[in-house]
């Protein structure tokens, strides 16, 4: 009997409008509802696409790539060294991609282009490029995680490096 | 009864559309803040074929967004620029339209919180600047300190916030 009343309902409709919306329209408009409304939560409040402008990550991440931020990463433990986040200006429209290399309390710096945290050198297989970067030895505020790109090859007055507030750290890079 | 329901639609548009002619017409602070420094950044933003005249008008326009006692205190990328008053600012403007072909500025993600006194004004936005020739434009994280001077949101202060320490 069903089957029967759905056959009338879509012999009944013209053909255009069973192309767009579909034999059901009634179940079509859920099904766009319950989308939109996904699309909405997962992007505001899980996922942040972004995509890639300059070259302070090369050769991990290259520019214009999409790529797609993890609001929630840090939900439940705090940044770890070697992630890569993103870090927000004054909004989310433009953000800084960076790795960490140095945590709260620890002491960056840089020796011969090799990262040394806290006294100890830290490999870093991520950065390919040569790097000659000499800089004192920075301590890291306790709400702060320091913050560089993997693309070292410039002078570092010319890259944006140091320490990020954990406010400004909206997530970790996921895909 | 449906003439009862009729009148009561009736009342409800008019009512409606009274309210958005009300939140239309009477701007709110947050609103004219906005509106102001979308202003500015159209002001100080240039092309390569301005006539001289036109820039001399337009140095003037953008020093007219700031108080006369206005501070701009800049840091983007290795340049620092300290500016005290509207003259100072207006040559500045004027140096930047001689060492540019052009200069396109745009403010995003202004955070603006009023003063409880609704007479000043505190804005956080992101600043981005695009000159011909570099590929990525120059961003930078600005605050903005305003001040309703005669009706007019003035900018009393500018200066640079420190993304990364």
């Amino acid at each position: 009997m069903l089957m029967a009343t759905q056959a009338q309902s879509s012999a009944s409709l013209p053909w255009w409008c069973v192309v767009l919306i579909g034999r059901r329209p009634k179940r079509t408009l859920v099904r766009i509802v319950v989308l939109v409304s996904v699309c909405f939560v997962l992007f505001k409040f899980v996922l942040a696409p972004i995509r890639l402008q300059g070259p302070s990550m090369l050769p991990t991440y290259r520019e214009g790539q999409i790529h797609v931020i993890n609001r929630l990463a840090y939900r439940f433990h705090e940044p770890r060294r070697g992630d890569v986040v993103a870090i927000k200006y004054a909004g989310e429209h433009v953000m800084l991609l960076k790795r960490i290399v140095g945590l709260p309390g620890e002491t960056v710096a840089f020796e011969g282009g090799r990262l040394w945290v806290n006294g100890q050198r830290v490999e870093e297989p991520y950065v390919r490029y040569s790097c000659d970067w000499e800089t004192p030895p920075e301590a890291v505020h306790f709400d702060e995680f320091y913050v560089v790109g993997d693309n070292r090859s410039m002078p570092p007055e010319y890259h944006e490096h140091g320490g990020a507030k954990r406010e400004k750290i909206l997530g970790k890079l996921w895909l | 009864m449906r003439k009862g329901l009729h009148s009561l639609m009736v009342v409800a548009a008019i009512g409606a559309a009274g309210l958005w002619g009300w939140r239309a017409c009477s701007a709110s602070p947050e609103k004219a803040i906005r509106q102001r420094l979308g202003d500015l950044a159209r002001t100080a933003s240039f092309g390569p074929k301005e006539s001289g005249l036109a820039r001399m008008l337009d140095c003037d326009k953008l020093a007219g967004f700031f108080a006369a006692n206005a501070e701009v205190k800049l840091e983007v990328g290795n340049t620092f620029e300290n500016l005290n008053g509207r003259e100072n600012l207006r040559e500045a403007a004027m140096s930047a339209r001689l060492a540019f072909p052009s200069l396109q500025v745009d403010f995003q993600d202004m955070n603006i919180a009023v003063g409880a006194d609704r007479q000043s004004a505190e804005v956080d936005l992101t600043a981005l600047g695009k000159v011909p020739g570099e590929p990525d434009p120059q961003v930078c994280e600005l605050k903005f300190l305003l001040k309703q001077i005669e009706g007019d949101w003035m900018i009393r202060r500018v200066e640079t916030v420190k993304t990364l320490r």
